[in-house]
């Protein structure tokens, strides 16, 4: 059976830079992606991030992917596309298939940085063409430079809701309204006073009845909500659009932490059962690491910050950086996190990360 | 706790259906199960009634099974998708065709009904087999059903009729006679029973159970696993139970791991893939090189799978029996019985062994021979 020292999981902002740390420590790491381009999403964030310098504000997601892409193979990781991982056995052994071709790996240590999957909502017409996910739309837009429609009702308005509306805008569809059923926006102000100076309505207390059209979207009809989220009768409205974009979240991809044994805990604040993993990011099975949203719904930022502290934890735990070393450079992301998790929009989810620690502690 | 006239131990399909016909009969009974009710073997297993495996008792034990299977069927308040389906034996080389005949020789003199299909003919009975195969058999006797469904509607149907069942409550001793020589009470994690009778229907972990009372039981445990193909067309598979030729070869009780193809269709139109053999003591954990055996077997047989996705598989712990018969019987111990050693036939003898069981502890005229079926051919001698 072939061998490797972390085998990682995902080669998204999470897991390219757990390799660069765990690479840069002298770790011989193996990083699988079944796609056949590695960034994971984000290669659709043509956005400028923004936050701190450390954060990269200002920098768009395709250069800090391209930036990660770049590091991983200066160093020398070995990055394995169109590469599905399968399943995650007994004595950490993992199933990949690459390339169509089907080998067990044993690993000394494995890091999970699958990412998430975007919710969807149920209503009337939904099966109809022209109902999408945000991340779909994305891709088309951002990737493919496909326009889905030309008019389209926005269902939420997270951050992910605004910036691809905005987004949207840019590649020249008209974007009928955002609606939201909780009563205020989701998102940061600074995204969503873009898309209002915009023209576009942001309706709060509001959420889709229904999608009419014979075999794709023609019409969308909205409808308020009273405080206690139920639909109040005569308040709808009728949109003409094409294109109903749904970005209601995001749930973690945790298929192989629950196939690995990995005990889990319900944090709603994260995205709900997330793998209970400590400060060092490793998971109740020992040698099994989790980073970025499989560990809770965030952010690229947050993800990068999870997968550099995975990255050397385990590059600490396989004996190539000394307790010394690693603590301080450990000390440093918690600063950095922190900042992240800052603010009205951060506290909620740094005490959920710091409920979600404490409960590994328990285990 | 409160007495009882007997108390079965193990809530997988062989227990839920002595507790079923002991209740049936009359009796007090409760069932204890460490877990809940089929949640080990019984939960992991294909469905398949086989009626076809020697030697002639177990071809009479399962098509005694299947009757009452259909009685069942009827009483029962959920749907146990029990099916008619029959079942094919296909062989991929001329050797494994005369194995196969020889088993249809025999089978026609227990008066099973069964047939020797030529390639030809197997072919146009299902399309989607490999062109590379000789031949095969037909065995319209077989069926199938929902082992879930049907041992939870079985254990219901137990309680309904006064058994209480007692899950999450692990059997840690057996209480004998000063002389050692009768049942007087079972200790449980959640207490004690007084009884005078045990039913030892713990299947794999029956051995176990048999060292509290020194009764030998050699059952042992013996993984299989299993491999789901989901979204596939209705037609797939005709004969919704193919088994491929060198599948008996896999049951003999020789090789760390046997591997065989093993394709069933259920009701909800997925694929089960098996199976396979192994002795790996008490481990239940999937084991990758093996799934990937199985797949490829049943690719060999149906080339189409290859393109297909598995959405899961597990595995779970047949009660492995050394000379591969059951074992229904009372004991050198009065009071404590034994029903068990089934390895890959607990689902199609479920119902047999209740009723056998049941015959025996009420001292009855037991509806097949059970001589052979007793623990004491496992006996240390002395």
């Amino acid at each position: 059976m072939k061998e490797a020292e972390l085998v990682i999981v995902g080669a998204g902002p999470a897991g390219l830079s757990a390799a660069i740390e765990a690479a840069k420590a002298g770790v011989k790491v193996m990083i699988c992606d079944e796609n056949q381009r590695a960034g994971g999403q984000l290669f659709k964030q043509i956005h400028k991030f923004f936050g701190s310098r450390a954060h990269q504000a200002g920098t768009r997601g395709i250069d800090i992917g391209q930036n990660l892409l770049n590091e991983v193979e200066k160093i020398g990781v070995d990055v394995k596309l169109d590469a599905v991982v399968w399943g995650i056995f007994s004595d950490r052994r993992v199933g990949i298939v690459h390339e169509g071709k089907n080998t067990l790996v044993k690993a000394k240590k494995i890091l999970l940085a699958t990412g998430a999957a975007e919710n969807v909502l149920a209503f009337p017409g939904w099966t109809l063409a022209g109902v999408m996910g945000a991340g779909a739309i994305q891709t088309m837009v951002n990737v493919h430079r496909v326009l889905p429609g030309k008019n389209v009702l926005m269902i939420g308005s997270g951050n992910v809701g605004l910036i691809v509306s905005y987004q949207l805008m840019q590649a020249g569809a008209k974007v009928a309204a955002i609606v939201e059923a909780m009563p205020r926006i989701g998102g940061y102000a600074v995204h969503a006073s873009k898309v209002r100076r915009a023209g576009v309505p942001i309706l709060t207390s509001t959420t889709i009845k229904e999608a009419k059209g014979k075999e794709k979207v023609e019409k969308a009809v909205i409808i308020k909500l009273d405080d206690k989220f139920k639909q109040v009768a005569g308040s709808e409205k009728e949109f003409d659009v094409d294109v109903i974009c749904l970005a209601v979240g995001l749930s973690p991809l945790a298929e192989l932490a629950w196939m690995a044994g990995c005990k889990f805990t319900d944090v709603p604040e994260l995205g709900g059962l997330l793998a209970i993993h400590n400060e060092d990011m490793e998971t109740t099975v020992p040698g099994i690491y989790v980073a970025g949203d499989i560990a809770g719904i965030e952010e690229a930022s947050t993800a990068i910050e999870e997968g550099r502290l995975a990255g050397i934890a385990i590059a600490e735990s396989l004996g190539y950086i000394n307790a010394a070393a690693a603590k301080e450079q450990k000390q440093q992301i918690y600063k950095r996190s922190d900042q992240l998790r800052d603010g009205p929009f951060g506290i909620g989810r740094r005490k959920a990360k710091e409920v979600l620690i404490s409960r590994s502690l328990k285990q | 706790m409160a007495n009882s006239d007997v108390v079965v131990i193990g809530g997988g399909i062989v227990g839920s259906c002595c507790a079923y016909y002991l209740a049936k009969a009359g009796l007090k009974v409760k069932l204890v199960e460490r877990g809940s009710i089929c949640t080990e073997s019984s939960k992991a297993c294909q469905g398949h009634l086989f009626l076809w495996e020697l030697p002639e008792i177990n071809v009479k034990l399962g098509r005694e099974s299947k009757k009452l299977y259909h009685q069942l069927a009827e009483e029962l308040d959920i749907d146990i998708e029990l099916r008619d389906t029959g079942s094919m034996s296909v062989a991929e080389n001329p050797a494994g065709l005369n194995t196969l005949k020889t088993t249809i020789d025999e089978l026609h003199k227990y008066g099973v009904k069964c047939e020797l299909l030529d390639a030809k003919e197997f072919i146009k009975r299902e399309p989607n087999i490999s062109p590379q195969i000789v031949g095969g058999g037909y065995f319209p006797e077989d069926g199938q059903l929902n082992p879930l469904l049907t041992t939870i509607a079985i254990a219901m149907a137990a309680q309904k009729m006064g058994v209480e069942i007692l899950t999450n409550t692990e059997v840690v001793g057996i209480e004998l006679s000063k002389d050692k020589s009768s049942v007087k009470a079972i200790i449980t994690s959640r207490g004690k029973i007084e009884t005078s009778t045990v039913v030892n229907a713990a299947g794999a972990w029956s051995g176990l159970i048999g060292e509290m009372v020194g009764v030998n039981i050699p059952v042992i445990p013996r993984k299989g696993n299993l491999l789901v193909v989901g979204n596939v067309p209705d037609n797939f598979i005709n004969c919704k139970i193919i088994l491929a030729s060198g599948y008996l070869d896999s049951l003999k009780g020789d090789k760390k791991v046997a591997v065989a193809a093993n394709v069933q269709q259920t009701s909800d139109g997925s694929l089960l893939l098996g199976s396979s053999r192994e002795f790996a003591g008490f481990d239940k954990a999937v084991n990758p090189e093996v799934i990937s055996q199985i797949a490829k077997r049943c690719i060999k047989f149906f080339p189409a799978l290859a393109g297909m996705q598995t959405i899961r598989s597990w595995a779970g712990l047949r009660p492995y029996s050394p000379d591969m018969l059951p074992i229904i019987s009372d004991s050198a111990v009065k009071g404590f019985y034994v029903a068990s050693g089934h390895e890959g036939v607990g689902i199609t003898m479920g119902p047999i062994t209740g009723k056998l069981i049941t015959q025996i502890i009420m001292k009855q005229k037991t509806d097949l021979p059970v001589e052979q079926l007793n623990v004491s051919r496992f006996a240390k001698k002395k």
